[in-house]
Order: C-alpha cells, then sequence, then structure tokens
C-alpha cells in the first residue's frame, strides 16, 4: 500500500540526525582510506610488485582455499540438521535447535586453543579447518532454520503422493526451495574465515590475517602488510557485495502469506543417524573445548592466581563497555536514518555501514595504527584509541541492531504523531526512542560481548600494561603455556560465551 | 455562521513517478458534514486521505483547509501544522504508551481535564491506565479516536476506521464512532471501500473510480441517479440492460419509457427491488436463488436471454427451474451507449 512507501515528509531529513550521522559514516571509512593511501606510499609500482609476488598468490589460494573448504563443510553440516530439526519428527528437536546454534558464541581462538592443547599435530590447515567449521556453520544453520520453517509444507506432501518423498529427497527439495538463503549464509561463513584471526594465528596457518599480522610484527614493512590488507578487503567487499544480493533474492522469493505449520516428516529409522550427527557435531564444536578447558583448569590449578585474571576481567570490561556505549550513540543518528526515512542520503549510510562491515578485524587494526602512529602520537596506545577503534570495528554491528528494532515499528505511528502536532524530532523522541529503547539496549550488550572477545584490535592497540581475557590467552596460548591459559579461557566461557549465546538465543 | 467549507479540494492530482493515482479531484466537505470517499480498493483513496493530511506533496490543484492554502504545488503546510486529527486503519495506538498518554499525546500541555473528558467521551472511564495491548481491538478504535478529537481538529480523516473489526462488531463500533463525531459536530472525512457503510452513515458521497471523482451528492442522488454505467455498478445491486432509443423514448425487454436520449443502442439501470415477480409479465425461467432470512433474490433468465436479478419476499422465493413472469414498477436510468 501507499504507506508503505512512507510518506513524502520522510525524504527530508532532519539535520539534527544527518549530520552526526553523515559524520560518523564517513569517521569509519577514514581506516580504510588511510590504508589504501599506506599501500600507495612507496609508489603504484611497489604496490603492483608486492601484488603479483608469487608469495602473495600463494596466499590467496591458501586462503580462499581454505575458506571453499570451511564453506563446503558447512553447508554439508547445516542443511541436512537444520533441516531435521525444523521439518522433522525427531526427538527433542526444540533442545537441538538451540545446542546446534550455540558454537556461534565461541570465539574462534578459544576452540583453537582447546584442539591444539589437546594435541599440537593440529596446527595447519586441518586444525583451522575443523576449528572455523565448528564455530562458522551457524552462519548458514541460524538463517536456515528460520528460512525452513516458513516453508510451504504442500510441497512436501506432493512429493510423497509422487512417490518421491524419501528423507535424502524431502532435504534436497526443501534445500533447493532455499537456495537463496543457503548461498548467502554460504557467503558469510566464507567473509567469518577470510576475516578470522585467531584460529589461523593459533594453528599457525598461513591466512592473510595471520601473514597480515606477521608484516605487520616484522615491523620493517608497513607497506606489504597494507597492500596485504588492501587486497583482503577487496575479497571481503565483494564477498559481502554477493551475500547482500543473494539475502536480497531469498527475502522476495519468501512467500508473505501465513503458512500452516508443517506436519513433522517421520524420520522411522533414520532417526538414529541424525543425533549421532548432531551429537558429534555439538560435542566436537561445544562439548570438546568446555572439556579441554575444564580439564586445564581442573589438572592445574588457576595457575596466575584470580587475581591476574579479574584483572584481565576488568581490562575487557571496562573498554568493552564504554567502547559499546559510544558505538550505539553514533550508531542511533544513521540506524534511525536507514530505518525511517528514504532518501538517497540514508541509502548511502546503509551502505557506507555496510563497506565498514567487510572490515576484519586486523585490518582495522593495522590502520589504526598508522593512523595513530601518524595523528595521534599522544593518544596512540592509550585507552580512548583503543575505544575509538573498537567503534570502528563494531559500528556495523550497533547499525544493524538500531535499524532492526527501528524498523519494526510501522511507519504509520509516525504519521499519527506527525499529524497530532509533532515535528520529525519530537517524533524520534517520543515515539521511535522510547519503542526501540529494548533493541539499543540488546545492541550495547552484544557489542560489549563482541569487543570483550575481540582479539586483533585489542592485542594491536591496547594500552602498555593493560591485559584483556583475550590478549593473556593468546599470549600464553602462543608460547604453548597451555596450563596458564586454561583460567582465562574458563573466564571467557563464563563471562563471554554463556552471556552471548543467552543474548543471541532471545533475539 | 461560517460558510467557508472546512475542506475544500480543487483539481487536485498526483502522481508517483509515470504512475497517475488522483487527477483533478475536486469537492467539498463543509462545516460539520460528514463526507466519506468512497471507492474499490487502488483507486486512490488512500494517496487522497494523505494528500489532506499532508504526508504527501500535492502535484497539481490546491487543497484549502478552513479558507488557507495547505497544500498546492508550491505550497506544503507540515502535517503537524495542520490541525487535522487522523483515525488510521488499524488504530495505531502508541504500544509504549497508556490509554491516557495516548489521548493526550496531540496536546500541547498534558492537561488531564481534557484527558478526562474524551475519556468519558469515547466510554472508556477507568480504562486510562491500559496499555493498548490490553484492550479489544474496538476499544483501540475509539482511543484512536478520542487521541485524534482531542486537540479540538478542523477536520477527522477516517480510514478505513472498521475494516480491521470483526463483521459481528463493525456496526455497533461504527454507530458509536459516528455518534461521538456528530454529537461533536466534528467535520468528518471518512474513506472506506464499503458502499453500504458510506451509503447509511455520510451526509455526502464522493464516488472515486479510476483516481477521478465518478461522481458526488447525497447517498440517494447516487443511488438512484447513478452518473454513470460504473457508478450504477459500483454501488449496490444493478441490472443492466441493453436498450433501444429512438430519440423521444427507449424500449428494454421489461418496458417502455420517454427519455430524450439520442437514437440507437442504450443501456437501462433496474435495481433489484424494482422489480417483482407476478401473474403477467415477461416470461422467464429462475436460474439461481439466494435467501437472506428477511428476504430473499432469485436470477431469473428472461425470453430475450437476459438475466435480472429480483428481490423477493420469502414466500415468492421460487425454486431454479420455476417459470416466472417478472414486472418493473417506476423508470429505469437511462444512459447512452
Amino acid at each position: 500500500m501507499t504507506s508503505a512507501r512512507g510518506s513524502s515528509w520522510r525524504s527530508k531529513l532532519p539535520a539534527p540526525l544527518i549530520i552526526p550521522a553523515v559524520l560518523a559514516a564517513l569517521a569509519s571509512l577514514v581506516p580504510l582510506a588511510y590504508l589504501v593511501d599506506v599501500a600507495f606510499d612507496r609508489g603504484a609500482g611497489f604496490l603492483w610488485d608486492e601484488l603479483w609476488q608469487r608469495r602473495t598468490l600463494d596466499l590467496v589460494v591458501r586462503s580462499g582455499f581454505l575458506a571453499a573448504c570451511v564453506t563446503v563443510a558447512s553447508v554439508v553440516i547445516a542443511v541436512p540438521l537444520a533441516w531435521s530439526v525444523m521439518r522433522s519428527d525427531l526427538r527433542g528437536r526444540r533442545v537441538w535447535r538451540v545446542a546446534l546454534a550455540l558454537p556461534l558464541a565461541i570465539p574462534s581462538y578459544l576452540a583453537a586453543f582447546a584442539w591444539i592443547s589437546w594435541e599440537s599435530s593440529f596446527a595447519g590447515f586441518w586444525g583451522a579447518f575443523l576449528v572455523l567449521t565448528a564455530v562458522s556453520y551457524p552462519y548458514v544453520y541460524l538463517p536456515l532454520t528460520a528460512a525452513f520453517g516458513r516453508l510451504d509444507q504442500s510441497l512436501d506432501e506432493i512429493a510423497t503422493i509422487h512417490g518421491k518423498g524419501s528423507v535424502p529427497r524431502l532435504i534436497v527439495l526443501a534445500a533447493r526451495q532455499c537456495r537463496g538463503t543457503i548461498t548467502a549464509g554460504s557467503l558469510l561463513v566464507a567473509l567469518y574465515v577470510l576475516s578470522d584471526f585467531g584460529a589461523v594465528a593459533t594453528m599457525r596457518y598461513d591466512a592473510f590475517t595471520w601473514v597480515i599480522y606477521g608484516a605487520y610484527r616484522a615491523g620493517f614493512n608497513p607497506s606489504r602488510a597494507a597492500v596485504l590488507a588492501v587486497v583482503l578487503v577487496m575479497i571481503a567487499l565483494v564477498l559481502v557485495a554477493a551475500e547482500a544480493v543473494a539475502r536480497g533474492r531469498a527475502v522476495s522469493t519468501m512467500t508473505s502469506r501465513a503458512v500452516a505449520r508443517p506436519r513433522p516428516i517421520r524420520l522411522r529409522s533414520l532417526a538414529i543417524w541424525f543425533h549421532a550427527a548432531i551429537v558429534i557435531v555439538v560435542g566436537l564444536a561445544v562439548l570438546f573445548p568446555l572439556w579441554r578447558i575444564l580439564a586445564w583448569v581442573s589438572d592445574h590449578g588457576v595457575e596466575d592466581g584470580v587475581g591476574d585474571v579479574a584483572a584481565a576481567l576488568w581490562g575487557s570490561v571496562r573498554y568493552s563497555l564504554v567502547a559499546a556505549c559510544i558505538t550505539v550513540l553514533v550508531a542511533l543518528p544513521i540506524g534511525l536514518l536507514v530505518a525511517r526515512y528514504r532518501s538517497r542520503t540514508s541509502l548511502l549510510l546503509d551502505r557506507a555501514t555496510y563497506v565498514t562491515h567487510a572490515l576484519p578485524g586486523i585490518v582495522v587494526a593495522i590502520s589504526m595504527v598508522f593512523i595513530g602512529v601518524r595523528f595521534f602520537r599522544p593518544v596512540y596506545l592509550e585507552s580512548p584509541f583503543l575505544v575509538l577503534a573498537y567503534v570502528a570495528l563494531f559500528l556495523p554491528v550497533a547499525v544493524g541492531g538500531v535499524r532492526s528494532s527501528a524498523e519494526q515499528i510501522p511507519l504509520g505511528l509516525d504519521d499519527v504523531a506527525r499529524s497530532l502536532g509533532s515535528g520529525p524530532m519530537a517524533v524520534i523522541r517520543r515515539v521511535n526512542l522510547p519503542l526501540i529503547a529494548p533493541g539499543i539496549a540488546s545492541a550495547t550488550a552484544l557489542v560489549t560481548l563482541a569487543a570483550m572477545k575481540e582479539l586483533p584490535v585489542t592485542m594491536l592497540l591496547r594500552p602498555t600494561g593493560t591485559e584483556t581475557l583475550a590478549t593473556r590467552l593468546w599470549t600464553h596460548t602462543s608460547v604453548s603455556d597451555y596450563a596458564a591459559a586454561g583460567p582465562y579461557a574458563l573466564a571467557i566461557i563464563i563471562f563471554v560465551a554463556i552471556p552471548t549465546a543467552i543474548a543471541t538465543s532471545q533475539r | 455562521m461560517n460558510t467557508t467549507p472546512i475542506l475544500r479540494l480543487t483539481d487536485v492530482s498526483k502522481s508517483f513517478g509515470s504512475l497517475s493515482v488522483l487527477s483533478g479531484v475536486s469537492f467539498d466537505a463543509p462545516r460539520g458534514s460528514l463526507t466519506a470517499v468512497l471507492g474499490p480498493s487502488g483507486q486512490g483513496k488512500t494517496t487522497l486521505l494523505r494528500l489532506i493530511a499532508g504526508f504527501e506533496r500535492v502535484g497539481d490543484g490546491r487543497i484549502e483547509i478552513d479558507g488557507e492554502v495547505v497544500g498546492s504545488s508550491s505550497v506544503h503546510v507540515r502535517p503537524d501544522r495542520r490541525g487535522i486529527g487522523i483515525v488510521p486503519q488499524e488504530g495505531a495506538l502508541f504500544p509504549h504508551l497508556d490509554v491516557a498518554d495516548n489521548i493526550g499525546f496531540g496536546l500541547p500541555r498534558k492537561s488531564q481535564h481534557r484527558i478526562d473528558e474524551l475519556i468519558d467521551l469515547v466510554g472508556l472511564s477507568d480504562m486510562g491506565s491500559r496499555r493498548p495491548s490490553e484492550i479489544s481491538g474496538g476499544q483501540q478504535q475509539r482511543v484512536a479516536l478520542a487521541r485524534a478529537l482531542a486537540p479540538s481538529p478542523h477536520l477527522v480523516l477516517l480510514d478505513e476506521p472498521f475494516s480491521a473489526l470483526d463483521a459481528g462488531l463493525r456496526a455497533g463500533i461504527r454507530d458509536e464512532v459516528i455518534g461521538i463525531l456528530r454529537a461533536a459536530s466534528t467535520t468528518t472525512l471518512l474513506v472506506t471501500h464499503d458502499q453500504e457503510e458510506a451509503m447509511s452513515i455520510a451526509d455526502h458521497v464522493v464516488v472515486l473510480l479510476g483516481g477521478m471523482v465518478a461522481q458526488q451528492g447525497s447517498p440517494t442522488d447516487i443511488y438512484e441517479r447513478p452518473a454513470s454505467v460504473e457508478v450504477a455498478r459500483f454501488i449496490g445491486d444493478a441490472n443492466l440492460l441493453t436498450a433501444h432509443a429512438d430519440g423521444s423514448s427507449v424500449t428494454h425487454v421489461l418496458g417502455r419509457q420517454a427519455s430524450d436520449i439520442v437514437a440507437g443502442t442504450a443501456t437501462v439501470l433496474i435495481r433489484p427491488e424494482q422489480l417483482s415477480v407476478s401473474s403477467d409479465g415477461v416470461p422467464g425461467l429462475v436460474e439461481r436463488r439466494a435467501y437472506y432470512g428477511h428476504d430473499g433474490t432469485i436470477g431469473v433468465r428472461l425470453e430475450n436471454g437476459e438475466v435480472v436479478s429480483v428481490r423477493v419476499s420469502v414466500a415468492e422465493l421460487a425454486p431454479v427451474g420455476a417459470r416466472v413472469h417478472v414486472i418493473m414498477r417506476g423508470q429505469a436510468t437511462v444512459f447512452a451507449g
């Protein structure tokens, strides 16, 4: 209807929103711009040479291969399991449904720590593959459960009537209807793998992020680190753009009409295989890391002392909480404009935050280092700078949270408020903000938790002498001091992973 | 007495891109009247209402409220400065505010006295502290009305306000809402696709077809003297029969009457209640019957093959296949072509 398109007054953006929103969006693009600048520092010739070096091409192949393997494995795991918990009569499917989403809450470096501390020969491709598959298949699984839940069951019935109702065939049938969702999820997995630092660093697999970190650490070659980072961002941008297209298609093919609750398909003797598969996946992705961490802690006690763990926890909480509040505050004008106004500017704002979404943590980290060293000497490696880096990194998460809750408010409410005498800003103050307050709170919580488990930015930009749970765990793991790492891993489980699991499952 | 109409539209047009939604719409809503804009879905009713409220800009033409131009190709008064109350389809109450705060939303200073007055007016005393989610759909609609009336607007716009309600409740709530508006002598513009609703409650009906005013007038005018075949077909049940005109009269299967319509083929409109079954008249065969409890209709195929709908009493409700004779009372409405 006409109201869905939104009123013409929505194309006129109020200045009190547009100015901070545009400034924030521009600021969030500064790291990327500066990175490109550093990459060109020694001229285009150097950049060209670096790009076409054998080792650069090898790097692209290695990272691409890892991303492809993890993506395929994620789809293979996610499709049948999502189907079994949504469309079949599998016993305990409601519990399994939640359990299969839990790995999302486990930081990759934590899972990597669990595996490598158990068996050091996991280092390399197989370790990285195993860990990344375990933590990233939920990016396919979660949207797919939602999509399967909305599928029309009549197709299942027709297939059964025509004698094509065997379970594998029904899974393929359902998957084909949700191709767009699977594609979008796969691209997110690939993006996650390329951006991940913790798993490949712990497993010493020479993927992009680890090599960029190495080039930066080596110190003598910032331009090479910048060139590689730019290449990584380019690949990530392609993935992000493809994901946006795939998601758009997935939404448009979805039927909007209410569909009767599907009657579950009987698995009969096949049920045991699905149970086994779910137990293996949840076991490898969740229970095994938990068991390893508890084993280290109970075998070796808390070696560093409770005081050190508490200090690291305080370090994590302090910066993360401050950063989350600022990030959400910065995200508010952008999220509101994108959700409530229709104009070229709000569309551009949306795209800009989407671009920053493609920036891997290590890329944000090194570009902030470059910026810090050149322009912010006095505060570089001071707490404000770390907070600033978190804001840049997590702005897309916060914008997404504000936006999705603001989009749920019917546009008609704004119109009514306007006709009752409220100006555009009064509508935001009196109608929109009160209604998105829960969304603001949950976005703040999510950003806090995301910052608490963040590794590369924290590692490179933390104020001298400050330790967080993530940096402690990383430092101990990187020198194979697993006994000392255990307590920090346990603290991350308790203070980050469990709250994240609770926060995301309530969505 | 002030005779300036509260709302006056002069040649109002609006298009979205290349799609023309409204063209040349003109009508007045006199002070204190209830005007209904009636038309099928997708014929520009909602757009018209949004133009009047100021949510959309007028493409061409002029909208005046109480003599002041609020919308034209060069003037656009913001929606918050028009003094128009609006009752949207689903009520659209603010979910974070209780009933009293919803009603008080548009008051410059939160006047408890005024809020209480309106709560009483819509019969929701002692519900002031309830949340919108805690009251029924009909009650929500009454709160939406009270909220629109609170700032004493020049004009209240009702956008299909009853269509979301259960059929059983609709008539009762509608009468109540209209009663409140009438008692407050508020000028009201009702947008609806329900012709029965428009005909039964409005003083003045504007029929909107294809983004243009097809006819306007009192409900009786529109029902008895439709301006076109399209209006006739849209308002009420219509038998449209082919006829032949000779310049001074028209002849059709059920009779002949004087008419100065141009010679040639013509169409006549006969309402089902103008027809009855009788012992003599035009013979025909009953093809279908519908029983409504208080009365019924039968569809009769006449000797020339045309089928007419006849309103009959329950006793006259002949079975399918029965032979009957049909006669007409009064005059048919004649259209050229």
